[in-house]
């Protein structure tokens, strides 16, 4: 069992301090991870984590969705998945701004929202 | 004369609404939690219009825009404060247009509004830019573990917007407040009905207290 920190993603195992003193970002809210499995991709070659969150009864969201650059995944027309966290994220670092993804390898960045980003940083 | 006692009025007015008083209450949270609902039974109580501030059905993302309601008035105890409502869309992670073909929609009006979601929920997170206190609206019917409803309490704290998580829908007999109290035991949950206005006055008072933590 692990726990993940809601705001920068930290990672700490069960019983840790930080989860009762909070993480070293300062947030004290944690995702609960309740297992890992190894998920086997199409190739069968390479395997890849797939965490659960602890008590998702919404049947839509029993598996974690796992995103890359993107934050939001255009799977086909009318069906989207969204990184909230990284898009509401404060942190610079993390929040890159809005990079879309079409399919495998097609990506759109939008530059205004990437652009403003690095203005407040200044 | 009339005119000094219109100019002093006018006075009391812009010193309720200037820089200091003022403040962008926001209201956020899943789809169908009822953030629109609470929206319209403040525009009745504080403005005192009939009129729907925005529609409400029971499709989620009815709501795919932010509304805007400016110069909200709560009057307590001798206490005034004045404020902007932000009605903002539901956040979701996942957004499929199957979903609304289910509640009777082509499929041509179902990708339609699960586009304007998916605008909505950008939206939403860009206003977080410009509120000052936010109502995490969460149904008290349904269980509040769910990535929304933690990353959006995860960033508020991050951010150090003061919130308050309100657990909606308290007066159905599945409701749980003390499921959502026990899911945020550091936080402030207050249990509402907005529907019926049932417990609105204590939010009410919870704003007042939370004006009090806005950084200006």
């Amino acid at each position: 069992m692990r726990h993940k920190c809601v705001n920068c993603g930290k990672m700490y195992e069960h019983a840790s301090e930080e989860i009762i003193k909070g993480c070293t970002c300062g947030s004290r809210l944690f995702y609960f991870v309740k297992s890992s499995e190894k998920k086997k991709n199409n190739n069968d070659t390479d395997t890849e984590d797939v965490e659960y969150f602890y008590e998702m009864e919404d049947e839509d969201a029993k598996e974690m969705i796992v995103f890359d650059i993107e934050t939001i995944n255009i799977k086909s027309e009318g069906k989207y998945e969204l990184d909230i966290d990284t898009l509401m994220s404060p942190d610079i670092k993390k929040n890159n701004g809005l990079i879309y993804k079409y399919g495998d390898g097609k990506y759109s960045i939008d530059l205004d929202s990437s652009m403003r980003r690095v203005k407040r940083k200044g | 004369m009339i005119k000094k006692l219109k100019n002093i009025f006018a006075g009391f007015l812009d010193g309720l609404f200037n820089a200091r008083n003022y403040f962008k209450l926001g209201i956020y949270g899943s789809p169908n939690s009822g953030k629109t609902t609470l929206a319209n039974r403040f525009c009745k109580d504080l403005l005192n219009v009939d009129d729907e501030f925005t529609d409400i059905s029971n499709v989620a993302h009815e709501t795919r825009k932010i509304n805007i309601k400016e110069k909200l008035l709560i009057n307590k105890n001798g206490k005034k404060i004045a404020f902007d409502l932000i009605d903002t869309p539901g956040i979701a992670t996942r957004i499929n247009f199957e979903t609304f073909v289910k509640t009777g929609m082509s499929q041509r009006e179902a990708k339609q509004r699960a586009r304007e979601a998916t605008k909505g929920v950008i939206e939403s997170i860009k206003w977080l830019e410009n509120v000052d206190i936010v109502i995490i609206m969460i149904d008290a019917t349904k269980n509040p573990y769910n990535q929304v409803n933690l990353t959006i309490v995860g960033n508020l704290e991050a951010r150090k917007i003061p919130f308050v998580i309100v657990a909606n829908k308290t007066d159905l007999k599945r409701s749980k407040l003390e499921k959502i109290q026990q899911a945020f035991p550091k936080y402030r949950v207050l249990g509402i009905s907005a529907k019926f206005s049932q417990n609105i006055d204590k939010l009410y008072d919870e704003i007042l207290l939370l004006k009090k933590k806005v950084k200006r």
